[in-house]
């Protein structure tokens, strides 16, 4: 469970988020929506706690821990993020992208882990490859795999379809959901209505530096925030209208 | 009398002057390097002011023609401190000045380039700052830097020529003391130009064939 309390975070002289006080649950998978530049990335840097707010606090209950962001322990690799571009290493394959991680940590039993992981992200293929090598989709399920390699509880994933043709879609919703159906809580920002409909268990809707609507994925049938209202083709002045079609 | 002829009966002489020439690029790169990393460390650990100062400096040292440089630093700066200092020591203390911010820039280039993503990507992976420069920064700023170092070193080495208008006996001193005797300019300016061929010719195809290893095509597939 996430508790914001009054939070806010300003580069220069912009407010990109502007007193947030909410509490966001971890089960399942958790959507962020909301329109572009309206903040969503940068409440994911903080809830990954990459960033600090600028006021306000952030505290995360993950099993028996507690996290604050003004705290010295952090939560990582427990919680873990995928950006929007992967930002695989370029220097290392696939394979030396997910072994760091368990090297850096001395896990025991790394070939062994590391031929679970590939297998689980059907990876075997083009694991040796250099980042550079491979299509948009094997990149994406190459630092899916890199981020699970530790067993995190909670992965947050930034506009994780970008990028990726519909069959890539598909392939990454299933390991998606493989991984929420394992325990693993999901917070995932996305501009697909059709994926927050099918798979998430609760959305919160970003707009212009504040969470303007939060709850499970019934809002979305009966949204109050203006965005999810124009995304979803009910005009805000009645919910009567019908969606706009082409 | 050819040019490989030339080399073979002066070959103690252009030996002697090639270690120079040698020494003043071996101690030109080495300095250049730990001190130009050392000032682009110090200038992203301390204040501000130093970068700017820093940079002031880089902008002047890379305008200003090496040759003015090395005779300003031969004539009117020693008679200013009322000192003569040996013409080794005022080319050495000339390159060095120069591979100094030649190396700052590189450096300072190359961590201005690297993508922060790949630090915060390693942070969330659960590595250390230590891992995060041991295994991600370190060799992905070295792919960057290196190439361009070399080519500058060669510079370094091209430079020192101008060694030889103040007095240092280095290999194109040598060549100029040769044609002297002899008087064949062709020849020895032709065993000069194989000379340097050799040496930074190698290391520029070395950087080159390094910049194709190191070179990563990031456009989306």
């Amino acid at each position: 469970m996430y508790a914001l309390i009054g939070v806010g975070k300003t580069y220069g002289d912009s407010p990109v988020l502007k007193n947030i006080s909410c509490e966001i649950p971890l089960d399942g998978l958790v959507t962020i929506m909301g329109p572009s530049g309206s903040g969503k990335s940068t409440l994911l840097r903080l809830l990954s706690f990459l960033e600090a707010p600028d006021v306000g606090d952030l505290r995360l209950q993950i099993g028996q821990r507690r996290f604050e962001s003004r705290g010295a322990d952090q939560p990582w690799p427990m919680v873990t993020l995928v950006f929007q571009r992967q930002f695989l290493w370029p220097h290392l394959t696939l394979r030396e992208n997910i072994a760091l991680p368990l090297r850096a940590a001395r896990r025991p039993n790394i070939e062994a882990k590391l031929r679970t992981v590939v297998d689980v992200f059907d990876m075997s293929s083009f694991v040796d490859r250099f980042p550079n090598e491979v299509s948009a989709g094997q990149a994406q399920r190459g630092a899916l795999a890199r981020a699970f390699v530790l067993d995190p509880q909670l992965v947050l994933l930034d506009e994780a379809h970008f990028g990726l043709d519909l069959e890539q879609q598909k392939i990454l919703n299933d390991h998606l959901i493989a991984l929420r159906d394992s325990g693993v809580a999901l917070i995932v920002v996305t501009h697909s209505l059709d994926f927050a409909r099918r798979y998430a268990e609760r959305v919160v809707v970003v707009e212009d530096g504040t969470i303007s609507e939060i709850g499970s994925k019934s809002i979305l049938n009966q949204p109050r925030s203006a965005y999810l209202r124009r995304a979803t083709g009910l005009s805000q002045f009645g919910d009567t209208t019908s969606p706009q079609r082409c | 009398m050819n040019a490989f002829e030339v080399l073979w009966q002066y070959r103690e002489a252009f030996f002697d002057g090639f270690v120079v020439t040698l020494e003043l690029l071996a101690l030109t790169a080495m300095g250049g390097t730990v001190i130009g990393v050392g000032l682009e460390w110090a200038c992203g650990h301390f204040e501000a002011s130093l970068r700017r100062l820093a940079d002031a400096i880089a902008f002047c040292v890379s305008a200003i023609p090496a040759l003015v440089i090395l005779f300003w630093f031969h004539y009117p700066a020693q008679a200013l401190i009322g000192v003569v200092i040996s013409p080794f020591w005022t080319a050495l203390v000339t390159l060095l000045i120069i591979n100094i911010f030649a190396v700052y820039r590189i450096v300072a280039d190359a961590v201005k380039e690297f993508p922060k993503q790949y630090i915060a990507t390693g942070l969330v992976c659960g590595l250390t700052r230590q891992h995060i420069l041991r295994y991600i920064q370190f060799p992905l700023l070295l792919r960057a830097a290196l190439p361009r170092w070399i080519d500058q070193q060669v510079v370094i080495l091209q430079t020192s020529v101008f060694a030889s208008l103040i007095g240092v006996e280095e290999t194109f001193r040598v060549a100029q003391r040769i044609n002297s005797i002899v008087y064949h300019p062709v020849v020895i300016y032709t065993s000069m130009a194989l000379i340097f061929l050799a040496t930074a010719g190698s290391a520029m195809y070395y950087a080159q064939i390094l910049r194709s290893k190191f070179y990563r095509d990031f456009s989306e597939r």
